[in-house]
């Protein structure tokens, strides 16, 4: 009977904390879809909503071109990154060829080295080369990651030996033997690799806030941002529809690769 | 043949090996080439060795966006080792999948919202009069709050939403190393007559030990190099009292243009950054999963 008790007290214990992390999300949509700005106990159902902040997101502001911005950055690095990394990785995991492990070893090291630890170097970087304010200053220093290439390095590891020889026997030569057998083979882990690589790139905001200068060349999060300290508060419909319209695509990407993505979790946690 | 073994992999490494090259190394040299010589985004740079250094360590605004740093570091990582655990048993001793699954999701869905999303809307909730919270905060009958422009409260309402947007992601983690407590254990135990809260506290929580270390680095990695919710949500604070360090690098590089001074605190989170990801790698790589 004890035994009972504490789970149920555990579980009861979890309920405020589903509430705690879905209302807020919640009321993000339900505002965007109303035109009054106050949600109190009255009107907490999801009706009397209307399309019409939406409407006016798209008609008279530059999310469109911000959303354009955001999909470019974001399957771009996506892309890049599943490809890449895929590459290296089979290089590391089969090939033999001198320098091999010294040079992989610089790829580890560069996980030691974080990402806003140079924001400032990279700035001026790509200052210094007139890419300011372009898309491929902004896409370049994250085309590919050493933690991406170790992921997926790790998965080829695990990847039978007899099954590169017997290709090889077969005639194929290495590239074949990388695209023919290894790539499909490692599908799901460059799925987790394309998944995260989205979801970080698509709401990533310090760097592309650093990066671009001119309004049409925002990225929907650094949009919003000076957005919302635009407006005032007569617009947040608006706000919150933006905010709606920016979270929908990595939402929708989590739940369809939702597996996936606990696998990366998991992997994370374990990286045995 | 062995050059052609060579030449088969050179284009598959060296697109990723150049790159990393040009933008970590390089970017990390010249992060300590700004440190020592007075570069500026006009003018000669000279060697002006530890002059950074020590204006540095005179400026009373470091030392408190370090302080507060590590206090928002401390703050964060504590909810997010606790509470998540908390989502993580009560998940595991869900039996219908279905439930399961619904109540997972919930939990994941702040994870994949950007964060300054979370900070515009968590700022909304805490405005004074309208937000959510007061609304519901008045109609109960309760005094208003405005935690955000209150300066001794500031930095913890924004550590709740950092808090609240990991929860999913830290309960998987959990997930996992609970899933690795061999059944048997607790089998053994409930044979051998022991309270549920027993089991709990002298055989599953000393087994979670090592998933509560890495949550808990994992958590230190992601929180130390804050910036975007103190940005959107307070910009610096009443009061400065939520200019975290990276924060406070952004302010010196992008908006006082004192390059080498940003460039000196950025060595100095360097410094901390590295440590934990050093951390990071040794603990994921030497726990043992029974």
């Amino acid at each position: 009977m004890n035994r009972k008790i504490i789970t149920i007290l555990i579980f009861m214990l979890s309920l405020p904390i589903l509430v705690f992390s879905v209302f807020p999300v919640y009321t993000m949509v339900l505002m965007s879809l109303r035109e009054t700005y106050v949600i109190d106990l009255s009107n907490l159902a999801p009706v009397g909503l209307t399309l019409k902040n939406f409407w006016k997101l798209f008609t008279t502001t530059n999310v469109p071109r911000w959303t354009i911005n955001s999909i470019v950055y974001a399957l771009t690095l996506t892309f890049s990154n599943i490809i890449l990394s895929a590459m290296a990785a089979f290089a590391f995991a089969r090939l033999r060829f001198k320098g091999r492990d010294k040079l992989f070893f610089l790829v580890v090291a560069t996980i030691f080295i974080p990402g806003y630890t140079i924001l400032l170097p990279l700035y001026l970087m790509i200052v210094k080369l007139g890419l300011a304010s372009t898309l491929l200053g902004l896409v370049l220093p994250d085309l590919v990651g050493g933690f991406n290439i170790l992921l997926v390095r790790q998965y080829m590891l695990s990847i039978p030996e007899s099954l590169y020889d017997a290709a090889k026997i077969d005639g194929c030569t290495d590239f074949q033997v990388f695209y023919k057998i290894f790539l499909p083979m490692c599908k799901s882990v460059l799925i987790l690799v394309g998944t995260f690589t989205f979801l970080w790139s698509w709401n990533s905001f310090i760097w592309p806030l650093i990066m671009m200068s001119s309004s049409n060349n925002y990225t929907l999060p650094v949009g919003i941002s000076l957005f919302s300290h635009l407006r005032g508060v007569t617009n947040i419909g608006l706000i919150m529809a933006a905010s709606t319209f920016t979270f929908l695509p990595p939402v929708i990407v989590f739940f369809i690769f939702q597996k996936y993505i606990v696998k990366g979790m998991v992997l994370s946690g374990i990286k045995a | 043949m062995k050059l052609k073994k060579e030449l088969t992999a050179l284009p598959l490494f060296s697109p990723s090996v150049v790159l990393l090259t040009m933008f970590v190394f390089i970017p990390f040299f010249f992060l300590l080439y700004m440190v020592f010589t007075g570069v500026s985004i006009v003018g000669e740079p000279a060697f002006v060795g530890l002059d950074n250094f020590v204006v540095m360590v005179k400026d009373p605004l470091f030392w408190s966006s370090f302080q507060i740093t590590l206090v928002y570091t401390a703050c964060v990582t504590i909810g997010n080792v606790t509470i998540p655990l908390l989502t993580a048993l009560a998940l595991n001793s869900i039996k219908f999948t279905k439930i399961k699954n619904f109540m997972r999701s919930c939990y994941l869905m702040p994870v994949a919202i950007s964060v300054i999303i979370a900070a515009i809307v968590w700022s909304w909730m805490y405005t004074p009069q309208i937000g959510a919270i007061n609304v519901v905060l008045k109609s109960l009958g309760f005094q208003e709050i405005n935690p955000l422009g209150n300066p001794s409260t500031a930095l913890y309402t924004i550590a709740l939403v950092d808090i609240w947007k990991n929860i999913g992601f830290y309960t998987i983690m959990y997930i996992v190393y609970l899933d690795a407590i061999p059944e048997v254990f607790i089998e053994a135990a409930i044979v051998d007559g022991a309270k549920q809260r027993h089991i709990i506290w002298h055989i599953i929580l000393p087994l979670l030990v090592p998933g509560i270390l890495v949550v808990m680095v994992f958590s230190l990695a992601g929180s130390i190099a804050q910036m975007a919710l103190s940005y959107q949500m307070t910009f610096g604070g009443p009061g400065f009292r939520t200019l975290t360090l990276m924060f406070y690098i952004y302010i010196k590089a992008f908006r006082s243009f004192n390059i080498s001074y940003a460039a000196v605190m950025s060595l100095i989170l360097f410094a901390v950054g590295a440590a934990i990801a050093y951390l990071q790698f040794k603990i994921s790589k030497s726990e043992v999963l029974y």
